[in-house]
C-alpha cells in the first residue's frame, strides 16, 4: 500500500462531518415521525411567525442544538466512581466512531472504502460503542449504571451475531470484503436487497437493536432504571455520548445502503445522481425503523435475547446458506 | 460565541426535571398534560427527563413538607450550571391553602420553596392551566438565555 | 396479534395527518385552534369599579387568606395576592354586590425571586368619616349600599321611621353612636 495522498486525507476528514450532519437529520426525522404518529406535531420544521424571534426559524437541527447546549454546561463527576475510566470511555467511543465514519461511503464516495478489508474494519470499530457504554456504566458508581451495562452486554450478544453474519453473506456474494467493490458489483447486477432479502431483513433488525430503538430499548430503559449506563453523565460527557449516537445512526444506515442498495447508484445514471438517491433511501430506511419504534413496547432483556437468537440469527444463517447456493448455482450473476 | 450560538442553543433545547415536593398532584397532572398531544412542548425542543444530571430547568410543584426540605436542596444542586428554577402552582409560591394563617404557621410545611432554593420564575394557579405552564416556561427560556 | 398491528398502523397514519395539537404559544390561529378556554374558567380577578363597595366579605371567606384589606386615612385597599389564591371562587360567590369576577385570563407568570414579586390585583375605595370624632368609619359606597338594600327589603309600614334612624346612624362611627345615644334618643333602655 502506498502512503495516503493529501486528497485522501482531506476527504477522510470531510466524510465524518458529512456523516454527522446526516445523522442529525436522521435524528430529527425520528423525532418528527414518531411525534406525528402519536397525533402531535414534533419539533417545528417552520416555526410560526409570531414566535420566530424567540424560537428561531426552523428546528431542523434540533439534535445539534441539544449537543451544543450540553457542550456548554459543566460536567459533574461522581465522587466514588473510577474517574479515569468514567471520563475516558465516551472519548474512546468517539474516536472509534469517527474513524469508522471515514470508512463508510456516503453516496458511493469514500476514499478509504476501497481498502481490501474495509467491511471488517467498520464492523470492528462499531464495537467500540457498546464497549464504551458497558465500561462507562460500570465505572459510574451507581446501581442504575451497573444494571444498564449488564443489559447492554447481553443485548450486544444478541444483535452482533445477525449483523456480522448478514454482512459476511453479502461479502460472499460479492466475493470481496471491501465496501467499494461490493457497491461496484451491485452497480452492474441487481442490488443485493433483491438477490438476498433474508440477509437484508436480518441486518435491518440487528441495526434496530444497535441503535437502541424501541423494541430493544433495554439498556436505556427510562422508566425502570433511570437512564441506564448514561445516568451519571451530565454536561460535556453527555454531549460526547450524543455525538457518538448521531454518528452511529449515520454509519449504520450508510452501511445498509452500501451493502444492500448499491450505495444509492441508479443503473444507467451517472455517479452524481446518487446523492439525492442516497438521501432518499436513508430517509426511507429511518422511516421504517421509526414506525417499528413507535408501534412497539419495550422487550425485557431475556425476551430480547431469546428473540434475537431465534429469529434474526436463523434468518442470517439462511441468508449465508442462500449466498453460497447462489454462488454455486448462478455464477453468471456474480 | 460571536454567533450567539451558545445562548441560542440554551434557549432552543431546555430539558426539564420535575421535582415533586409534596402536594396534591394536580400541578403534576397539568404538567404531564403539557407533554401530551394537545399542548405539545416537544415542538419547542423541550424534553421531560427523569434524571437531574441531564436537565437545565428545575420545576417544583407542591409545598415542601419538612421531610423533603433537605432533599430538595440536594437534588437542586445536582443540576449542572446554568440552571433555572420554576415554582409551579400556588403551593410552591406561598404554601397556598396550607399556609392559611400567617400567625400560626403550618406544623408540617417546611416553607414555601423560596426558602429552600433560589427561584427564578413563578407560575401561579391552582392548578395552573397547561397554557399557563407553557407561558412560564417561555419566560424561563428568556432567563436561561442570559445565564 | 399481527392483525392488531395492521389496524394500529392504519390508525397511526390517520393520526399523522390530523394532529390534535393546539397552537398555543403562537398568537395566530392559522394552523388550528389557538386554544379553547371555557367562559366559566376561573382566572385572574377583576374588581368592578362601581359595584365593589369595599365591604370586605371576600376577605373573611377566602380559603387561603389571599384577599386582604388595609386601611389608610383616606381609602381602603382590597388586594388579591395571586400567588396565594387557589381560584376557588368563594369570594365571587359571597360578594353581595356582585362586584368581583374571575375572568378567564390565565397568563399570570412572572420572573421573580420570592412570592412578593407575584402580581397583586388591587382596588381602592374612599372611606367615610365620622361627623363627631373625625375618625374613618366605613367606605362611602358600603353605606349607600346598605341604605339601598334596607329600603328595598323592609316592610313598608316601617319605612319612614327606619329612614329617620338611618339618617342619624349613618353619619357617625360605632363608638360615637354608643356614647351619644342619649342625645340621639336611640338608647334602648330609655323611653323617650
Amino acid at each position: 500500500m502506498e502512503l495516503p495522498s493529501t486528497i485522501s486525507i482531506a476527504s477522510s476528514l470531510f466524510l465524518p462531518i458529512v456523516s454527522f450532519f446526516l445523522g442529525i437529520i436522521y435524528g430529527y426525522e425520528i423525532r418528527k415521525v414518531s411525534a406525528r404518529l402519536q397525533s402531535r406535531r414534533g419539533p417545528w420544521l417552520l416555526v410560526p411567525k409570531s414566535l420566530r424571534g424567540t424560537l428561531g426559524v426552523t428546528r431542523l437541527f434540533q439534535p445539534l442544538y441539544d449537543i451544543i447546549k450540553l457542550l456548554c454546561k459543566e460536567s459533574l463527576l461522581p465522587s466514588t466512581s473510577t474517574k479515569g475510566l468514567f471520563r475516558s470511555s465516551p472519548y474512546i467511543a468517539l474516536i472509534c466512531v469517527i474513524v469508522a465514519a471515514a470508512f463508510t461511503p456516503v453516496a458511493t464516495y469514500s476514499h478509504l472504502a476501497s481498502f481490501e478489508l474495509s467491511l471488517v474494519v467498520i464492523l470492528y470499530l462499531l464495537l467500540g460503542v457498546p464497549f464504551a457504554f458497558i465500561l462507562g456504566g460500570a465505572a459510574s458508581a451507581s446501581p442504575w449504571g451497573v444494571i444498564g451495562s449488564q443489559r447492554e452486554a447481553e443485548l450486544m450478544l444478541g444483535y452482533e451475531t445477525p449483523l456480522v453474519i448478514a454482512a459476511f453473506s453479502i461479502a460472499t456474494m460479492a466475493d470481496s470484503l471491501s465496501v467499494q467493490k461490493i457497491i461496484d458489483v451491485q452497480a452492474t447486477r441487481l442490488p443485493f436487497l433483491l438477490l438476498n432479502p433474508l440477509a437484508a431483513v436480518a441486518f435491518l433488525v440487528a441495526i434496530i437493536g444497535k441503535l437502541h430503538l424501541k423494541p430493544f430499548d433495554v439498556p436505556e430503559a427510562e422508566v425502570e432504571i433511570v437512564a441506564g449506563p448514561v445516568t451519571e453523565y451530565g454536561g460535556r460527557l453527555l454531549a460526547i455520548i450524543e455525538i457518538v449516537k448521531t454518528f452511529l445512526i449515520a454509519i449504520c444506515v450508510g452501511l445498509f445502503i452500501a451493502l444492500f442498495l448499491a450505495g444509492g447508484l441508479v443503473p444507467g445514471y451517472e455517479k452524481l445522481f446518487s446523492i439525492p438517491t442516497f438521501l432518499l433511501e436513508g430517509l426511507l430506511i429511518v422511516l421504517v425503523m421509526t414506525m417499528i419504534h413507535t408501534l412497539n413496547p419495550r422487550f425485557r432483556i431475556d425476551q430480547a435475547l431469546i428473540w434475537y437468537v431465534r429469529v434474526p440469527t436463523i434468518l442470517a444463517i439462511s441468508g449465508l446458506v442462500w449466498a453460497y447456493a447462489f454462488r454455486h448455482f448462478f455464477p453468471a450473476f456474480i | 460565541m460571536r454567533l450567539g450560538l451558545k445562548e441560542k442553543a440554551r434557549a432552543y433545547s431546555p430539558w426539564i426535571f420535575h421535582a415533586h415536593a409534596g402536594g396534591c398532584n394536580n400541578c403534576d397532572i397539568e404538567l404531564a398534560a403539557c407533554f401530551a398531544p394537545r399542548f405539545d412542548l416537544e415542538r419547542m425542543g423541550i424534553q421531560l427527563r427523569n434524571n437531574p444530571r441531564h436537565a437545565d430547568i428545575f420545576l417544583v410543584t407542591g409545598p415542601a413538607p419538612k421531610q423533603i426540605a433537605p432533599i430538595l436542596r440536594r437534588v437542586y444542586d445536582q443540576l449542572p450550571n446554568p440552571k433555572v428554577a420554576i415554582a409551579c402552582g400556588s403551593c410552591a409560591i406561598t404554601g397556598g391553602v396550607y399556609n392559611r394563617d400567617d400567625k400560626k404557621p403550618n406544623y408540617a410545611i417546611g416553607g414555601p420553596v423560596e426558602k429552600l432554593i433560589p427561584i427564578d420564575v413563578l407560575v401561579p394557579g391552582c392548578p395552573p392551566r397547561p397554557e399557563s405552564i407553557i407561558d412560564g416556561i417561555m419566560l424561563a427560556l428568556e432567563k436561561l438565555r442570559h445565564r | 396479534m399481527k392483525y392488531g398491528v395492521v389496524k394500529l398502523t392504519k390508525e397511526l397514519l390517520r393520526n399523522a395527518i390530523h394532529p390534535v395539537t393546539v397552537n398555543y404559544p403562537a398568537k395566530k390561529e392559522s394552523l388550528g385552534a389557538l386554544t379553547e378556554i371555557a367562559d366559566e374558567s376561573r382566572g385572574k380577578h377583576r374588581f368592578d369599579e362601581i359595584k365593589c363597595v369595599g365591604c370586605g366579605a371576600c376577605t373573611i371567606v377566602c380559603s387561603s387568606s389571599a384577599i386582604t384589606e388595609s386601611d389608610s386615612d383616606l381609602e381602603r385597599t382590597l388586594s388579591v395576592e395571586i400567588g396565594r389564591c387557589i381560584f376557588c371562587g368563594r369570594c365571587r360567590d359571597i360578594c353581595p354586590e356582585k362586584g368581583l369576577e374571575l375572568t378567564p385570563e390565565f397568563e399570570m407568570s412572572k420572573k421573580g425571586q420570592s412570592a412578593n414579586d407575584c402580581i397583586k390585583v388591587e382596588h381602592s375605595v374612599p372611606l367615610g368619616t365620622c361627623d363627631k370624632c373625625g375618625r374613618t368609619t366605613f367606605p362611602i359606597g358600603q353605606i349607600e349600599a346598605v341604605r339601598k338594600r334596607v329600603n328595598e327589603k323592609i316592610d313598608p309600614a316601617n319605612l319612614v321611621i327606619v329612614n329617620k334612624d338611618m339618617e342619624i346612624f349613618m353619619r357617625y362611627c360605632p363608638d360615637c353612636r354608643r356614647t351619644a345615644s342619649y342625645a340621639f334618643k336611640t338608647h334602648p333602655r330609655k323611653s323617650y
